[in-house]
């Protein structure tokens, strides 16, 4: 039985696989609809969004707080300055009143001296009366009166009584609280020694409203206050205020000094903001840039995560496009590669096509063996030069011009004369190297016509030679004149054609690349055998260009 | 002016000048195969056609070309009146003579 080997490179490249027309299967739908449109946040940015308006909150508070606890500082600052300058300014109330005492006792209560003592004081500022009083009297009445009535006359006897106990008894201003009453006074008594015999008492004028002389004091500026007399804070005790009615609320702050022998409570709250606008804004200044800041960053890492999904959508349909291209091109290849070669009695043959590593466009290699009757099989290589679809259509209509020319009966140089008219390389940018062998196979000689091909190898037993073939320029460049050559196959001999993508190596001379065929072809037992090795050598790592080789030996 | 063309697998270039005697010399230099021919194809083609008759090509520089590259000088001679090429390497000259084209890029 005759055997033909067809081994349709499958097998022998590295980087082919089945073609099994599963480019038809590719999930159409999820291709033409490169993004899902979506209204809603990924995790990522919302994750962002809730950190930065969190971060912002916690800032902005904080803020606040700070302001708060500066606002408070700073008004607690201003009580004690203004408690100080209270101090400062109710110290000089007991110089004249502590003269008049001693004056008093010194003169066992001489009313002229008092009189010219007092005078000077009594005239509305910062006294309206002034009064010289007995100790010890069961009715006291005032022994001299300088300027108005004393409203403590006007007192019960006991409370008069009561009020110069208590003055008489210790050595510091006694103050009488007469606010509630009409006029509004304040009332001060003092006496002098151990057992004093007189007390001097004077009273000043606090009408409604009156501000403090204080008032201009910086401790008291961008403040409202109010001074109270004791420790209620009543209006029948107010001493001074900055406004009317004081009743303040919100932010304020309290500080007591000493006063004879009662005590002032100042009581005060801010106008504004004593640190400034600026800081009382921040909080707002930071809630507001802040989140926008915010906003802005969650917009922005969704439109990077969105851009990411994207580019990775279009990385994964390109890897899909990109395998079902490769994919249609080896089929087309495939297809326009014969699909079983003829057999015939005594000859063997053997076939590999490999595309190149990059796979992705057609290449122009082909191979195709023809009967032509009376004993005769025409074997045909041939490489057209690129690659791709335009390469591809060239190599078939080659192909097919070829197989026509042959079943009329062309010998090969009339055949490769006739195929130099189809193609013209300035218009179809394309030429061919073609190389024709017509097999006598009862003769064992095979009839060579070559347009630019590498030359075919003769192997016999363990020598190896390039048979010499007249070559004329390739298919396309010029009219081929077509000489034929022939030769004898001995017994045993393996005849060998094959295209450039075999042996080609950059920068190296194609003499030394093709000795390299040559000695790479010897020492094989099978065609198969002689196919795989040479493409296992030749092409270690996988081939730049795509090869076909065409191998044929006579059965002995 | 030159013209690089950086393919996936070679990297040359085309240049094109005039010499002492106003004749277009185009250069040739490094590899050409599928992946840069198009681009340098293009380049050469453009400089031909500007230089509008006598044209030398030197391939002085040319380390390699595949069948791409050859159809890209054959492409350049039929666009130009007359084209000489020069200067081919040893490797360059044997591939041009393997392909059966000694009478057509005649080499000087």
């Amino acid at each position: 039985m005759v055997g033909t080997d067809v081994e349709r490179g499958g097998g022998a490249g590295p980087d082919t696989e089945p073609v099994d027309g599963r480019g038809n299967g590719v999930d159409d739908a999820e291709a033409s609809v490169p993004e899902a449109a979506s209204l809603g946040l990924h995790k990522i940015p919302a994750l962002v969004l809730v950190v930065g308006l969190t971060v912002v909150a916690v800032l902005a508070f904080t803020a606040r707080a700070v302001h708060d606890n500066n606002e408070n500082h700073l008004l607690r600052q201003r009580v004690n300055e203004a408690a100080a300058v209270l101090t400062a300014a109710t110290a000089g109330t007991q110089a004249p009143l502590s003269s008049a005492a001693i004056l008093a006792e010194a003169t066992h209560g001489d009313v002229q001296d008092f009189t010219g003592l007092m005078k000077s004081l009594t005239s509305g500022a910062p006294y309206v009366s002034a009064s010289l009083w007995p100790t010890g009297s069961p009715n006291p009445e005032p022994l001299a009166v300088v300027g108005a009535q004393p409203e403590l006359a006007k007192q019960s006897v006991a409370q008069i009584r009561s009020f110069l106990d208590r003055t008489s008894a210790k050595h510091s201003v006694t103050i009488l609280d007469l606010l509630g009453s009409s006029p509004r006074r304040l009332g001060y008594g003092f006496s002098s020694g151990t057992s004093p015999h007189y007390v001097v008492y004077v009273e000043a004028d606090r009408p409604t409203n009156r501000r403090s002389t204080v008032d201009s004091n910086s401790a008291f500026s961008e403040v409202d206050y109010a001074i109270y007399l004791g420790d209620s804070a009543e209006p029948n005790h107010l001493l001074a205020s900055s406004v009317a009615n004081p009743q303040f609320h919100g932010r304020t702050a309290a500080d007591s000094v000493v006063f004879g022998d009662s005590n002032l409570d100042i009581v005060m709250t801010p106008r504004g903001e004593l640190g400034g606008d600026l800081l009382a804004r921040l909080s707002w200044l930071i809630a507001g840039f802040g989140i926008v800041i915010a906003l802005s960053a969650g917009v922005l890492t969704e439109r990077l995560v969105r851009r990411r999904e994207h580019a990775e959508r279009l990385a994964r349909l390109n890897a899909r496009l990109f395998s079902e291209q490769r994919s249609v091109a080896q089929t087309l290849q495939h297809s326009l590669l014969p699909e079983v070669l003829p057999t015939f009695p005594g000859l063997e043959l053997a076939v590999r096509y490999v595309p190149g590593v990059d796979g992705v466009d057609i290449g122009g290699d082909w191979y195709d063996v023809i009967d032509v009757g009376h004993g005769q099989v025409l074997l045909v290589v041939g490489d057209v030069s690129g690659r791709g679809l335009r390469a591809a259509t060239v190599m078939a209509s080659l192909r097919y011009a070829i197989r026509a020319f042959a079943s009329q009966g062309d010998a090969p140089e009339d055949i490769l004369f006739k195929l130099s008219r189809l193609i013209e390389v300035g218009r179809d940018a394309h030429f061919a190297t073609v190389l024709c062998g017509l097999v006598d196979v009862a003769e064992r000689r095979v009839t060579y016509a070559n347009a630019g091909h590498p030359e075919p190898l003769l192997l016999t037993g363990s020598t190896g030679e390039f048979v010499s073939t007249h070559v004329g320029p390739p298919i396309g460049v010029a009219t081929n004149t077509g000489v034929a050559t022939s030769v004898s196959v001995p017994p045993g001999g393996v005849l060998l054609a094959y295209t450039d993508g075999l042996y080609e190596r950059r920068g190296e001379n194609p003499d030394v690349s093709l000795a390299r065929l040559r000695d790479a072809a010897l020492g094989y037992d099978s065609l198969d055998h002689l196919l795989d090795g040479l493409m296992r050598e030749m092409t270690p790592d996988g081939g730049h260009d795509d090869t076909a080789i065409l191998a044929v030996t006579w059965r002995s | 002016m030159a013209f690089v063309g950086h393919g996936a697998t070679a990297l040359g270039s085309v240049e094109a000048e005039r010499d002492g005697s106003g004749i277009h010399v185009v250069t040739l230099v490094g590899e050409i195969d599928i992946s840069n021919a198009d681009t340098l194809g293009r380049a050469l083609d453009r400089f031909v056609d500007d230089a509008n008759g006598w044209v030398v090509i030197d391939l002085a520089g040319l380390e390699f070309m595949d069948s791409s590259g050859i159809a890209m000088l054959l492409r350049a001679v039929g666009h130009a009146g007359s084209v000489e090429i020069r200067n081919a390497s040893s490797v360059v000259r044997r591939i041009i003579e393997c392909t059966g084209l000694t009478d057509i890029l005649r080499i000087t």
